[in-house]
């Protein structure tokens, strides 16, 4: 993969090179591979006990779903903003969109510990049966993801601090902003999986 | 570089890592029933039964793979100072892989000594206890993932500052070992679980968790002996 | 680069916004409850094949990697509809 980036890099071959660092798509596919495995594990569990998981699922809050949902995709379309404003050189506007993707995603997170809460207070836990356990696990690693990627904004927004500066590595910018973005939109399509899955499927 | 680097024990150190992989699985895995372990549900009758009929195996296996767990170490300091040729001599991230490395070490020796001693005078001991011994060891050997991360990152992070146009290790690969440490945080859910995919016998708890890591060894080692040809080229 | 493959980012964010909008409608009883699940699934498909395509910027970029991640979208899709219809 390596040697692929490089040589689109000398060729200048946009079609062949992957956005941001190319070793950091080895973590996103590992990474949702292994949310593949929960998916799959959900879908066994489904069917194992079709009654507990729609009696369990009735039980959360299909309104905090889709907020979550808007939240993260509209942030996430900040970011998409942010590489594009970095990729015609304008690092001050994609600094802002930075700011912007960071300042709506942290609302997911406000959301989600305010879910979370109101599960404990009404006695749901993570032991309390299996889709619970699996509502848990899989929406706790994915905030665990998303709190990675808060800090991999913030990083991101110090770092293009000089961005008005003449000697700034223009190239070296697009690059992290690219990877991070690509972290981020990860973190964004893994939830929209986990709200059809946990939320939206309703049995007749 | 302006001095010759000695290269002269890196291979050997370096092929400690797959070897310790090999015996911990064999001696740890098979004799002492811990690849796959028993389920937490499984009876403590159960556990104690096949700790008192295999008490010699699991002597065996466990001696062994005490002796075997230091290999890890070795290892891990062979990988540092490779490490050491992508930035600073001495920084911090190769200081924190070596004792990340060091510390894995004693989280492997010591649970094993708790198998040791459920299969030393198995008679003696009441089910209930050989249980809880067997319960500690696997507690202890899964929740110390943390130390072997600080290894993890340590070199994932250090292995992607390097600025050569070829790395020396492949970045797909320093971000797999970043990955693998970053999944281990699922053990911290493990000690909620008697059975399923989160329980020690799970298949994300312990198979997926094991291989990925045990897949990184041989693989890690593999780029690192390659790499040395090319320190010493340089 | 193309740009006239390029899609504004606020059109992306209203088709993806929209379908999470239907598919909670949807789910909150406005269709049959097999119906509602199915078309959730199959909505979250088509979110991520333009989060993809349009906010990772896959659309014009390295092809093993587009057909491993579309690879993984058939997987998960299927997963969730056969963990659908099997129970």
């Amino acid at each position: 993969m390596q040697d692929m980036a490089q040589t689109a890099q000398i060729s200048g071959d946009r079609n062949s090179a992957l956005p941001g660092d190319s070793g950091v798509w080895v973590f996103i596919i590992a990474d949702m591979c292994a949310f593949a495995v929960f998916f799959a594990l959900f879908a066994a569990g489904r069917i194992a006990q079709p009654e507990l998981y729609e009696a369990s699922r009735s039980q959360l809050d299909l309104g905090l779903g889709l907020a979550n949902t808007l939240i993260l995709l509209t942030s996430g379309a900040f970011m998409a903003r942010a590489a594009r404003q970095a990729r015609t050189d304008d690092l001050a506007g994609a600094r802002f969109s930075l700011m912007v993707t960071l300042a709506i995603g942290s609302l997911f997170g406000v959301s989600k510990v305010f879910e979370w809460s109101a599960k404990l207070s009404h006695g749901i836990t993570l032991t309390t049966n299996e889709f619970f356990t699996y509502y848990f696990v899989f929406t706790g690693i994915h905030f665990l993801h998303f709190v990675i990627g808060i800090g991999v904004l913030a990083v991101l927004i110090a770092r293009s601090k000089g961005g008005a500066d003449k000697g700034i590595d223009r190239a070296g910018q697009l690059r992290w902003i690219e990877a991070g973005g690509a972290y981020w939109h990860m973190v964004d399509l893994l939830w929209i999986v986990l709200f059809a899955m946990l939320y939206l499927l309703s049995a007749a | 570089m302006t001095t010759k680097i000695d290269t002269r024990y890196w291979r050997f150190c370096l092929w400690m890592g797959p070897l310790f992989v090999a015996i911990f699985y064999y001696c740890w895995g098979v004799l002492g029933h811990n690849f796959p372990p028993f389920s937490p549900d499984a009876p403590a009758s159960e556990v104690a039964t096949w700790f008192r009929d295999n008490r010699n195996g699991v002597r065996f296996g466990m001696v062994v793979a005490m002796s075997a767990a230091p290999l890890y170490g070795v290892w891990g300091y062979a990988l540092a100072k490779v490490l050491e040729q992508v930035g600073e001599k001495d920084s911090i991230l190769v200081q924190l892989a070596r004792v990340g490395a060091a510390w894995t070490t004693i989280t492997l020796l010591i649970p094993t000594s708790f198998w040791l001693t459920a299969a030393y005078r198995p008679d003696a001991l009441p089910d209930w206890m050989i249980q809880m011994l067997y319960d500690m060891a696997w507690l202890l050997i899964d929740l110390a993932y943390a130390v072997t991360t600080v290894q993890l990152i340590a070199l994932g992070v250090g292995f992607l500052s390097d600025k050569r146009a070829i790395p020396l290790i492949p970045k797909w690969l320093a971000w797999y070992g970043i990955w693998v440490g970053f999944m281990f945080i699922l053990e911290c859910i493990m000690p909620y679980f008697f059975n399923g995919a989160f329980a020690r016998n799970g298949i994300l708890n312990f198979w997926i968790e094991f291989i990925i890591w045990m897949v990184w060894v041989p693989v890690l080692t593999y780029y690192a002996i390659k790499a040395i040809k090319r320190i010493e080229a340089e | 680069m193309s740009g006239a493959r390029e899609w504004p980012v606020w059109l992306v964010w209203a088709i993806l916004a929209g379908a999470s909008g239907i598919g909670f409608a949807l789910a909150e009883g406005l269709a049959p409850a097999k119906v509602a699940a199915t078309l959730a699934i199959i909505l979250a498909a088509v979110k991520i094949h333009l989060v993809f395509d349009h906010y990772m910027e896959l659309r014009w970029q390295h092809r093993p990697l587009r057909q491993l991640l579309a690879a993984w979208l058939v997987v998960v899709t299927a997963t969730l509809l056969t963990g659908y219809w099997a129970a």
